[in-house]
């Protein structure tokens, strides 16, 4: 089995966002390509990351593997990710290894974890808002909000995106209007009420730390139900957060 | 395994006051449980009893509390956290608060957006409450709050119920041992009473169910001890008068000294190696690696279970200290400083187990026999002082002689045909001969040193103990009350050479009464301050010798050295008739 990826600093980004939502998990390695689904302790947040088997520079994979992984851990050694480096991983009997090759060859091998795969639900959910927003943007946004927020409501007006937070603090709201620029993209298919609906700050500041992986960043919600957030990477793949709302 | 089936059984066990009922309630859900997936059974066991695995596991805690569970039901439910307080305030059930609140919940995370919904299964509840206990270190109280949370979403109301008393460790079905046996003797019809030997045998009601389960009912029959299962430990009835003991043993019995300490029993397994149980059955091999070594070392069996006292020792004396100071190894965290400060030795008293062989229906001798056998007995690890004894006077005069050395008493037991070890009972087959009375001693006494004992080990050099007097005045002679070789500090220690050289002389001093040899003699003038636990009667000791017991005197238990006086002579020593007194004066009737 042979995988490298050209941009290290692209596996550095996700796994270091997807240990902000757990800290063990599971790597799928098949013909399609490598995918890590999981959700939080409290499963209110379900992360779905994929790259597919085109996005790699090799990709020499027979059957599919799965394995334990300790996030905590391997976020360290993704740490050592250096822009130019190319990255190969490596599958054995009971541990896995990370290849960086730029300055030299640096190897680093990790114990695979005995973690039960876990069947993660599949939800399916028909949403009412499309937003498309830079990652910048979506960072600035939920800065703003952190201080006061503990709670943050989505208010999809025809043509803004209100975004109010609440805490014992106090208030903040942010609008972004469909025409300032912010918003790539907005689409809102609701024809009565503007579709509301809450989440934990918490959860929103998880996906931030996931902005760097890609330029842009797609808000999906309806009135009251999850909010999904997704960033592209490259071709093909993908870093997708599904956070449950919070009724207020 | 569906949890609602596991829920459903708890909530009639809860209903139900009837044995009779719980016992066909237990029968019906355990049968489920082998039909469906018969490796659950011992974790079926083990949630009924309220725990995850035999408290023996030393696995850890689920270690959420009272504040964490009321935050995960908050988590899960959407409702504020003091929402969530004050419906307990009016509720008062944790489990009534979890119910309540997840039927009103307002958000419940992602499983409530799934359409095909999985409904929770008990692998689930229990694999999640495991990996919750298990979840140590920085940051794992939230993670366990989280994960809880997160498993009261996937339940319904009324399993979150049952899920948060599990956690709380609430679950009060009132669901006894005794029903659990009963239950798999109906499941695999066989007698009660083979379930009943079986678990004694092997204290672990759920692996015995697994193994009926995968061995078939026949099993239990076979049971015999197994080295890393703790057996439920023999007990022994109490009697104070020695004519009564003797009787009931049948005239003749093995009399052992009740060393205070902590019982132990210690398994060797065929791997190399031991496990130290606790008499309630904990698992106390951490705070005694000594003991482990001992055993690595002296036990020449390759696979063994025996069982004994553990007690503290004086570490430069080596003289018995008070069961207390080994509560210090509990509490150490670093346990190889414990370990210098408070030694322990290891009194052994029997064997269950050995190479294979079952010895719990053997009768003492036997077992005995090999316990020796495959003992290399040294003072930190041998068998229990003791004594065949066939009359009371005896019996009597061993007794004090214990009490003496530190002891509580004696364990007298059967020799007899019929001497099994009786695991998980307390039976006439051995007898506590404790004291009924005792005298606390709570002020120092000031005493005269008339002989000294050469040290051992860190003592090697100096003395190890002085022999102490009280001044009879009638008589005009100095009788001995105590053997003290503990409160010296180091410097004291090092200079007591020096400071008895002056007195030593060649044989017992004329006016020194002692039935004890000590190593030198020493001529009665240096007087010292000493405080003990109790005075108590001994034959060892001259002190008021016949005067409160015929053929015993006085003595001071776990005496210590409080300091030299030297502005007193020997005459102005505490008398032994001021012993008496203060001996009757705190004589008061032991409780238990």
């Amino acid at each position: 089995m042979e995988l490298t990826f050209l941009d290290a600093r692209v596996w550095k980004y996700v796994i270091s966002a997807i240990a902000k939502v757990v800290s063990e998990t599971t790597m799928k390695i098949n013909e399609e390509g490598v995918r890590i689904r999981t959700m939080d302790e409290a499963k209110v947040v379900l992360v779905d990351f994929f790259i597919p088997a085109s996005d790699f520079e090799t990709y020499e994979v027979e059957g599919e593997i799965e394995f334990g992984l300790n996030l905590d851990d391997l976020t360290k050694v993704m740490r050592r990710a250096q822009k130019d480096d190319t990255l190969s991983i490596e599958v054995g009997e009971s541990s896995y290894s990370i290849i960086y090759k730029g300055r030299g060859i640096r190897k680093f091998t990790l114990p695979q974890l005995d973690v039960a795969s876990e069947s993660i639900p599949e939800p399916e959910l028909e949403f009412d808002v499309k937003v498309e927003l830079t990652s910048d943007a979506y960072r600035e946004l939920v800065k703003d909000l952190e201080p006061i927020a503990d709670t943050v409501t989505f208010v999809a007006e025809p043509s803004t995106l209100r975004v109010e937070a609440t805490s014992d603090l106090g208030e903040a709201e942010v609008i972004i209007p469909q025409d300032s620029g912010v918003l790539l993209d907005y689409e809102v298919k609701s024809s009565g009420e503007p579709p509301k609906s809450s989440y934990g700050v918490e959860h929103l500041a998880y996906i931030s730390t996931a902005s760097q992986v890609a330029h842009k960043a797609s808000l999906e919600f309806s009135n009251e139900m999850p909010l999904k957030v997704t960033f592209s990477i490259g071709e093909g793949g993908w870093l997708a957060y599904l956070v449950a709302p919070r009724l207020l | 395994m569906l949890f609602s089936e596991i829920v459903n059984a708890l909530e009639k066990l809860e209903s139900t006051s009837s044995r009779i009922q719980t016992v066909a309630i237990l029968t019906s859900l355990f049968k489920k449980v082998l039909d469906e997936n018969k490796d659950l059974i011992d974790k079926v066991v083990y949630f009924i009893q309220g725990k995850l695995w035999p408290d023996w596991y030393g696995y850890p805690e689920i270690g959420i509390g009272e504040k964490g569970i009321i935050k995960a039901i908050a988590l899960a439910s959407g409702l504020k956290e003091r929402e969530i307080e004050e419906l307990y305030k009016s509720l008062g059930d944790l489990g009534l608060v979890a119910e309540r609140a997840m039927s009103k919940k307002k958000a419940v995370g992602l499983a409530a957006f799934v359409k095909k919904k999985t409904p929770l299964t008990f692998e689930k509840v229990y694999n999640t409450l495991k990996r919750i206990a298990f979840m140590q270190g920085e940051g794992s109280r939230d993670l366990k709050i989280k994960a809880l949370a997160g498993l009261f979403t996937e339940a319904s109301p009324k399993e979150a119920k049952y899920i948060a008393r599990f956690v709380q460790g609430k679950l009060r079905l009132g669901v006894g041992d005794t029903s659990i046996i009963e239950a798999l003797a109906q499941l695999f019809g066989v007698p009660k009473e083979q379930v009943e030997r079986a678990y004694n045998l092997r204290a672990d009601l759920g692996a015995l169910a697994l193994l009926m389960a995968k061995e078939g009912p026949d099993v239990v029959k076979r049971v015999h001890p197994k080295p890393g299962i703790p057996l439920r430990p023999m007990l022994a009835e109490r009697l104070h008068d020695p004519v009564e003991i003797l009787k009931k043993l049948g005239g003749v019995g093995l009399a052992e000294y009740k060393y205070d300490g902590e019982r132990a029993q210690i398994h060797i397994l065929p791997d190399g190696r031991v496990i130290i149980f606790s008499r309630r059955l904990e698992n106390i091999t951490e705070p005694y690696p000594d003991v482990v070594q001992y055993a690595k070392k002296h036990v020449k069996a390759k696979e063994a279970i025996i069982e004994g006292e553990i007690v503290a020792v004086d570490p430069r004396t080596g003289e018995l200290r008070p069961f207390q100071e080994l509560m210090h190894r509990r509490r150490k965290h670093d346990i190889h400083i414990a370990m210098k400060e408070y030694p322990v030795h290891v009194r052994l008293f029997d064997l269950m187990y050995a190479d294979g062989e079952d010895y719990t229906d053997k009768p003492l001798p036997i077992r005995r026999k090999k316990l020796e056998e495959i003992l290399d007995q040294v003072e930190e690890f041998r068998i229990a002082e003791n004594k065949i004894v066939d009359n009371p006077e005896d019996l009597e005069k061993f007794f004090y002689e214990a009490i003496n050395n530190g002891c509580e008493g004696l364990v007298v037991k059967a020799i007899h045909d019929r001497s099994i070890y009786q695991a998980g009972a307390r039976g006439w087959l051995w007898i506590k001969y404790k004291r009924d009375y005792k005298s606390e001693m709570i002020e120092p006494v000031d005493l005269v040193v008339v002989g000294a004992f050469y040290g051992k080990g860190r003592r090697g050099g100096t003395y190890g103990a002085l022999l102490m007097a009280g001044y009879d005045k009638e008589r005009d002679v100095f009788m001995t009350v105590c053997k003290v070789g503990s409160g010296f500090s180091d410097e004291e220690l090092a200079k007591l050479p020096e400071l008895l050289k002056p007195y030593i002389i060649p044989k017992k001093h004329p006016r020194v009464v002692s039935q004890m040899e000590a190593d030198v003699w020493v001529q009665p003038a240096l007087v010292a301050e000493i405080i003990g636990a109790e005075i108590t009667i001994s034959p060892m000791h001259t002190c008021a010798l016949d005067k409160v017991k015929a053929g015993a005197g006085l003595a001071i238990r776990f005496p210590r050295f409080i300091r030299w006086r030297p502005d007193k002579g020997p005459e102005d020593a505490t008398t032994c008739d001021e012993i008496i007194e203060m001996y009757k004066m705190k004589l008061h009737k032991v409780e238990e």
